[in-house]
């Protein structure tokens, strides 16, 4: 037997070979996930089609919400940041239409506000006391007349209608003239205005407040600061005071420059009453990030939710399409095994296909999503807001997707019997 | 690791280990017995076909024989490997190092080359450290041109022959260099030629490699040119003398 000392060595080789155990590198896995999603390509690319609309619209709504929450925010931040007001420290210290309480504000805010670096606008205003004088377009007191109302009237600077970004929606703002000279004329709301039927400024219509005729020069639309006072009669501080004894202004109202309102709210007290600035309070917007947080958490919370049923949804249809990739397979495993794969192998394998499906739909659908953002965002002309991390974690997701939802048809491939799969044929 | 080596290597008289040993083995399905008390013993180097009618317990002999199943009773060694006490990571380890299967319907991947067919069979396997992908690679087109089909190197199974999908089957089984080729009716999806074909492939890999192969087979001429026939009817092994032409 001349082959004897061949075969001796051979025989010793394999059972150091047997000895060792049966084993799965990780590049034998990836092969034969990577082969597994390319043996029938056009079904992995439907499968992971659950994952890429689940990680898609998770990215999307994310997005978006981040995108439109910070536009929202924008908008609001842009008037809220250049808004200050004063008013005085403690209550009462208004001119309260002259009940005698201590003045601490003064009329001519704009000379003392204006020059200073950021100031916009700036315009104070303060309640007039009319007693029962009810507000009509004739001069009769006629009780039943449903044209006779009860309104407020506000007594104001000049600069007021600047400072609370109103416009004329008729007519026109008083001036400083008709201040320094007590002139008996107001500016109404557009609300107002209908409900006493005015709406030609050509007439010079007239109002009466109790029993004192007012003009109308006026009709203002809806301010963007103090918007209560749409709803009021707003007549010069000047005529207020010589008509209805309003001593000073209640609250002061300044529109700043971007990023000077906290500035401003520190140096407005001072020129408004140098003498004893500590008498004011001036009110500076809140932190813009607070408020963007919260509107992004309430537009957040909604979506997530539908992206995470999109992605359960996913996960099921990688679950369902392993299960019967394992079925259809049963022949391979059943082979594999004869060729040495313990059952950790065959579950390895399956795991890997489908993480590895859940990864590829994790990609492909942050793709979308971030397109899809910018899409969007292109169309609004809003500024696209994406936290990157929510880029770098989705494929991480639809790979945790993949890995959960084929867990069980794993379990189930690691389960056959060899014997039975390979008698099941390929 | 719960594989050992037998303490005491039963020779035989040329001082060859056997590459099959069983002793009183038996298989019953619940309550119906398939195999009975078999005893076998089959050298280095030996083609033994092992025939019998249907039901008769010859898939479940290869079975066992192939440790793709345990036998209720009795001992089996398999190149010196005692398999009846190996738990299911020694028999992967065993059917993975000192097994090849060859089946009626070639078990082949369709969407691998015939190469990576024949490559997967290394995947189980431990290797030396630093064993590359292309070395396998090397190994499967050298077991390819060994049974003649280094000019299909890059084909998909479905592009060849019947007979040359066995043979893509046997380099697949060679890769591992069994002690034992398992064959289950390897020439019954095949016409006269690739029969005679497949046959020839066997002696050269006995006398090349000294391979020990097993066939199920119904095919007479396939019995034929083997060392040994064995018989097996009701669950009963037995030796059967061969025809003399």
């Amino acid at each position: 037997m001349r082959w004897l000392p061949f075969r001796r060595r051979d025989a010793a080789d394999r059972r150091r070979t047997v000895l060792r155990g049966s084993r799965m590198g990780l590049n034998e896995m990836i092969d034969a996930a990577v082969n597994g999603m390319f043996a029938k390509p056009v079904r992995s690319a439907l499968t992971t089609l659950g994952t890429v609309l689940g990680i898609g619209s998770l990215v999307v709504t994310l997005g978006i919400a981040k995108t439109a929450g910070a536009q929202i925010v924008e908008r609001f931040d842009a008037l809220a940041a250049t808004t200050v007001t004063v008013e005085p420290a403690q209550q009462g210290g208004g001119g309260g239409g002259g009940r005698g309480n201590r003045i601490v504000l003064p009329w001519d805010v704009e000379q003392r506000l204006l020059p200073l670096n950021g100031v916009v606008a700036a315009g104070a205003f303060g309640d007039a006391n009319t007693g029962s004088g009810r507000i009509s377009t004739n001069a009769i007191n006629d009780p039943t007349d449903r044209a006779q109302l009860k309104l407020r009237v506000v007594g104001a600077s000049a600069g007021l209608f600047a400072a609370i970004k109103t416009e004329p929606v008729a007519g026109r703002f008083f001036d400083g003239g008709h201040d320094t000279r007590a002139d008996r004329v107001a500016v109404i709301g557009q609300g107002i205005a209908e409900q006493l039927g005015i709406r030609d400024m050509s007439r010079r219509p007239v109002i009466f407040i109790g029993e004192e005729a007012f003009t109308v020069i006026g009709i203002m639309g809806q301010p963007q600061r103090e918007s209560a006072l749409v709803n009021a009669i707003i007549v010069p501080g000047g005529t207020a005071a010589a008509r209805f004894g309003l001593a000073g202004p209640t609250k002061v109202v300044i529109d700043t420059e971007v990023g000077a309102a906290r500035l401003i709210a520190d140096q407005a007290p001072l020129a408004l009453r140098p003498a004893e600035p500590s008498a004011l309070r001036a009110t500076s917007p809140p932190e813009p990030q607070s408020t963007r947080d919260d509107v992004s958490n309430d537009v957040n919370g909604i979506f997530v939710v539908l992206g995470l049923v999109s992605l359960i949804v996913g996960a099921i249809g990688i679950m369902n399409v392993t299960l019967v990739t394992v079925m259809e397979r049963t022949g391979e495993i059943g082979l594999r095994r004869a060729l040495g794969a313990r059952r950790r192998h065959i579950a390895a394998q399956f795991l890997s296909e489908s993480t590895t499906l859940g990864l590829t739909g994790g990609i492909a659908g942050a793709t979308v999503g971030i397109i899809v953002i910018i899409a969007v965002s292109a169309a609004r002309q809003w500024t696209p807001v994406l936290d990157l991390r929510l880029a770098a974690l989705a494929p991480v997701g639809g790979a945790i997707t993949g890995l959960v939802a084929g867990l069980y048809p794993a379990w189930r491939a690691a389960s056959m019997e060899p014997v039975d799969a390979l008698r099941s044929g390929m | 690791m719960s594989l050992a080596l037998t303490d005491s290597e039963p020779q035989t008289a040329d001082n060859t280990v056997p590459v099959i040993r069983m002793r009183g083995i038996s298989r019953s399905f619940g309550d119906a017995p398939v195999l009975r008390d078999v005893d076998l013993d089959v050298q280095p180097g030996e083609y033994v076909a092992i025939v019998g009618p249907s039901g008769s317990g010859k898939s479940t002999l290869l079975n066992v024989l192939g440790c793709l199943d345990r036998p209720t009773t009795g001992t089996y060694e398999l190149d010196g490997v005692e398999t009846t006490t190996l738990g299911e990571r020694g028999r992967a380890a065993v059917r993975g190092g000192l097994l090849g299967f060859v089946f009626q319907s070639f078990h082949l991947l369709s969407h691998l080359s015939i190469e990576d067919n024949v490559a997967m069979s290394e995947s189980y396997r431990h290797r030396q450290p630093g064993t590359q992908r292309s070395t396998r690679r090397e190994r499967a087109i050298a077991e390819l041109e060994r049974v003649g089909l280094g000019h299909r190197i890059g084909y998909k199974p479905r592009l060849l022959s019947g007979g040359e999908r066995q043979r893509v089957a046997i380099a697949r089984a060679l890769m591992s260099k069994p002690a034992l080729l398992l064959c289950d009716e390897p020439t019954g999806n095949l016409d006269r030629a690739n029969t005679a074909a497949v046959l020839d492939l066997f002696d050269e890999l006995r006398a090349s490699d000294l391979i020990t192969i097993m066939v199920i087979t119904h095919d007479g001429s396939v019995a034929e040119r083997a060392d040994r026939v064995i018989g097996i009817a009701d669950g009963m092994v037995s030796d059967r003398p061969r025809e003399t032409s």
